[in-house]
């Protein structure tokens, strides 16, 4: 599994374009961070695209082994089904954590540079980050496991577009301020308990949908 | 004996397609040269051997050791090779060393050095700089250097122009030389299965028409060249197929020793794994 999981990570970091994916990401979050130091951003950078970014991570190495069908080769190694799943959600849950560190850096960045609020407010968000992006994982992989690449990035896209369109709504009919502000305690518990069931749904899917693939 | 490969009934469906109760064994330390035209079933059924499709069987041992109970450790000690699946061309042979060493508990990067160093290949240069014949030895490097006790090669050699393929006919050689190596290739290039093979399977339109020994094979099938008066006085069971051409006919006789002791002075000339092929793909069939 360790050699699985090397080549995917050289995958995500080390092909031209897929570098060119994160610096463009990092650059917009980096940029929307330093010229909008408002709530709306805060919570827009902190909560949504930084996290989702790291989730996203999979979709690399997935669309390299699709296009010289890889995963024919890699059935004949010596790693069962379940290692093949556990190694794409160790490699997840890394760059999650990985853009987790970096969100919370921007929290730092909000809440002591620009002082929008106190760290009780602002980083319970970004608790809520990671949960989103555990939770947006979980779904996104088991549509990209079973549909493949093509279908998977549509439909990719449409969840994000979702997760959009649910963040807009929440702001308009809540407003920022009051998400920010509000206590979040008890919809991080929520959250967090529906992150960790996400995911184990998620592989036991995922498990037998590769194993549906394959003998 | 042990079995490199025992098949009992492998039947795998498709809508349009059947491979239909496939069931050989092939004796550890040979070379199974496995034919059949397009569409035959030849990737069906390695694809199926390896897991790769979900499959019906009453058994497949590999190794002596039962595919549905021993799956991980019977792919520590196989290789396969495919024409359409290949690593990322944005690898190095140098990082494909670090990602094997990760895989397999019984790596050996010196060896695998020393093909890298045996075939020529720059262990820092990207894959996309590779000719199709480099990538097949980068793929044979890495294939070897597990020390595995089964080859597979579902058409590695397609594409390749004959040094290359004969490079490659030497590597296979030299890995059968340990007998307790054993070689499944499948191929269209039936030329290069005559020089190696040991054993034969035919596939044709999912059915296994023979499983024999090369040497069965070029004892017992013969091509006949004849009139039509002499064609019709051979006896029926000896035909398997026929071609009728302008004046004559050309005929696979079956037993070739026996129908030479009948028919002394008739020439019967070597029939080669491409003729049995058209023969049976081409050919008329006696009813």
């Amino acid at each position: 599994m360790k050699g699985i999981l090397l080549k995917d990570l050289y995958e995500c970091v080390c092909i031209r374009k897929n570098q060119l994916n994160w610096i463009a990401t990092i650059a917009l979050v980096l940029i929307l961070t330093f010229v909008f130091r408002t709530t709306y951003v805060f919570l827009l950078n902190v909560m949504i695209t930084a996290p989702l970014a790291g989730s996203c991570a999979y979709q690399f190495p997935m669309e390299q082994d699709e296009i010289v069908n890889f995963s024919k080769i890699q059935m004949t190694y010596p790693i069962t089904k379940k290692e093949f799943i556990l190694e794409r959600f160790l490699l997840t849950l890394g760059f999650i954590g990985v853009s987790g560190v970096f969100s919370l850096i921007l929290t730092m960045v909000y809440t002591y540079g620009y002082r929008l609020a106190a760290l009780s407010a602002t980083l319970p968000v970004w608790g809520m980050g990671i949960c989103f992006a555990l939770i947006f994982f979980s779904v996104s992989n088991v549509f990209y496991l079973g549909l493949g690449v093509k279908a998977g990035t549509v439909l990719f896209i449409l969840l994000i577009l979702a997760a959009a369109f649910g963040y807009v709504l929440t702001a308009v009919n809540f407003g920022v301020q009051t998400l920010l502000y509000m206590d979040k305690t008890f919809w991080l518990l929520i959250l967090f308990a529906g992150a960790v069931l996400c995911l184990i749904a998620s592989y036991l899917i995922s498990v037998k949908i590769y194993e549906a693939k394959h003998a | 004996m042990e079995h490199a490969i025992e098949v009992k009934n492998l039947t795998k469906r498709y809508k349009d397609f059947t491979l239909d109760h496939i069931s050989f064994s092939l004796p550890k330390g040979m070379i199974l040269g496995l034919i059949g035209e397009n569409g035959a079933g030849k990737s069906t059924f390695i694809n199926s051997l390896l897991g790769i499709v979900k499959s019906e069987y009453e058994q497949i041992q590999i190794l002596g050791l039962d595919l549905a109970s021993h799956e991980k450790q019977i792919k520590g000690e196989i290789a396969a090779i495919f024409d359409d699946a290949r690593y990322d061309e944005n690898f190095t042979p140098l990082f494909i060393g670090k990602i094997m060493a990760g895989i397999y508990r019984n790596w050996d990067s010196q060896k695998y050095q020393n093909y890298l160093k045996q075939f020529s290949l720059p262990p820092k240069k990207k894959l996309k700089t590779f000719s199709k014949g480099m990538k097949t030895k980068l793929e044979f490097a890495a294939a070897l250097s597990h020390n595995p006790k089964l080859l597979i090669l579902d058409e590695a050699t397609s594409g390749l122009d004959p040094i290359f393929r004969d490079e490659i006919l030497d590597i296979i050689r030299e890995f059968c030389e340990n007998e307790e190596h054993s070689v499944l290739i499948s191929s269209h290039i039936t030329s290069d299965l005559d020089k190696i093979a040991d054993y034969v399977a035919y596939i044709h339109q999912g059915k296994l028409q023979f499983f024999k020994t090369y040497d069965e094979i070029q004892t017992q099938y013969g091509i006949l060249n004849c009139g039509r008066e002499f064609f019709e006085n051979i006896s029926k069971d000896d035909i398997l197929a026929y071609r009728r051409e302008a004046y004559s006919y050309q005929v696979l006789i079956r037993n070739r020793q026996e129908f030479k002791t009948i028919f002394r002075d008739t020439p019967i000339q070597n029939a080669s794994l491409e003729d049995i092929m058209l023969f049976y793909s081409k050919g008329e069939k006696m009813l």
